[in-house]
């Protein structure tokens, strides 16, 4: 085994610094490095001295800290946000104390119950080291490769007023999801004007539903049709714990139509 | 590597491998009360506070562990001698079969009722979710935990 080295840097100029190193991993809540083979490590970059574990809230904006964990966002933002539907479920307790938002938005395992709420609101990344500056989280799920050399500080979004709901398919409560449906709903009074829904778990890992977004718009809940939504949703659910695509694409369908509904309704 | 842990409010010097686990230097120092489950996160076994907050030590790194952090397991809340009001309830109800998810199930309850001195049941459960017990005694458990609560508002 080779020798590995843990920097606890102070600063982002250091982290950053650091990060242009070989072989150096950052550890957020530990988490998923826990549990990795670390033969080609040579270093750790512990974030802890940082001080990205603050949430900010105003009317505006929302801004999460890197190393803020899934806890912390359940504490921080009102019951009825989208982020804390998504998190308060996700993993369990323990777990949910460890968890960082930037250790998860970096991994992205496919039982994310963290990403496509962040898609929903646009969130964007602010990043530190080699390509500093904002990034949409959609940019940097897309080139993610490009910021292997950045450190996420934090994620910020809109304090936008909505009405959303979570779905998430486990064997077991506290197990880890199979698939998950997200929804994201902005009204006028019963209208909707703007609608966002995703599935986590599908072949692509995360698929959005531009065909449910746009049958919902303009539309008040007593003009949506579950028939309508089921067939509107076509996905093909994957991964090793899942015995019968068939049947978890079909129950997809279904939870999708329940999901909106429920956002509707305000659960 | 070398490092000072603040263990149940005592100044403990540790040696550890740069890519241990907590949970094993806390073992490998004598604080056996931690137990080695699953090593996946799913079964609290390992469970301890840092900083007041129930973590699981098998997912923790030994080296990202400060030294002001502060670290509690199950003996450091009460012994054989003198027990926790938490520990005693967990007897008196019955709520202990084979005990290896007990030091993990009475830190969880101990951080719950620090926060909410009167759970509900299903408060109660949802603090659990991160604890397996495999002789599945869980109705006792709630009991005890109830119990607890009700003996620490008297208090």
């Amino acid at each position: 085994m080779k020798n590995i080295n843990w920097y606890y840097p102070v600063s982002l100029s250091e982290t950053s610094s650091l990060l242009e190193k070989e072989s150096v991993v950052i550890h957020g809540g530990g988490t998923n490095l826990s549990g990795r083979d670390l033969s080609s490590v040579e270093g750790i970059i512990c974030l802890k001295h940082l001080g990205l574990d603050s949430v900010k809230l105003n009317d505006e904006t929302i801004e999460i800290g890197a190393t803020s964990t899934y806890a912390d966002v359940v504490k921080a933002l009102p019951p009825e946000h989208i982020l804390v539907k998504c998190l308060k479920n996700a993993a369990n307790t323990p777990c949910r104390n460890k968890i960082t938002l930037g250790g998860s938005i970096a991994f992205v395992p496919t039982w994310s119950d963290l990403i496509a709420a962040l898609l929903a609101l646009d969130a964007k990344l602010i990043l530190a080291g080699k390509n500093q500056g904002e990034l949409s989280l959609e940019d940097y799920l897309a080139k993610k490769d490009l910021y292997k050399k950045n450190l996420i500080t934090a994620v910020k979004f809109k304090n936008i007023p909505h009405r959303s709901a979570h779905y998430r398919d486990a064997k077991t409560v506290n197990d880890m999801a199979l698939f998950s449906v997200t929804v994201l709903l902005e009204l006028d009074a019963d209208v909707i004007t703007s609608a966002k829904a995703y599935i986590v778990g599908t072949k692509e890992l995360i698929t959005r539903l531009p065909e449910v977004e746009a049958y919902l718009q303009g539309k008040a809940k007593a003009d949506i049709d579950e028939k309508v939504i089921e067939d509107l949703v076509n996905v093909e659910i994957i991964g090793s714990r899942i015995t019968d695509p068939d049947y978890m694409s079909l129950k997809a369908k279904i939870q999708t139509a329940r999901t909106i509904i429920s956002a509707l309704e305000g659960d | 590597m070398e490092a000072r842990l603040n263990v149940n409010g005592k100044a403990v010097k540790v040696e550890f491998a740069p890519e241990e686990l907590l949970l094993d230097t806390l073992r490998n120092h004598g604080f056996t009360e931690v137990k080695s489950g699953c090593k996946e996160g799913e079964c609290g076994a390992c469970i301890v506070l840092l900083n007041g907050k129930p973590i699981n030590s098998c997912l923790t790194f030994t080296a990202a562990v400060l030294e002001e952090d502060k670290l509690l397991t199950v003996k450091g809340i009460g012994n054989l001698h003198e027990p926790h009001v938490i520990q005693q309830a967990f007897v008196d109800i019955g709520a202990v079969q084979c005990g290896f998810c007990t030091p993990g199930i009475v830190l969880a309850s101990y951080a719950l009722l620090k926060n909410n001195p009167r759970p509900s049941d299903e408060e109660v459960k949802k603090a659990m979710d991160g604890n397996l017990c495999r002789c599945t005694g869980y109705v006792k458990i709630v009991e005890a935990v109830k119990l607890a609560a009700e003996r620490l508002q008297k208090k």
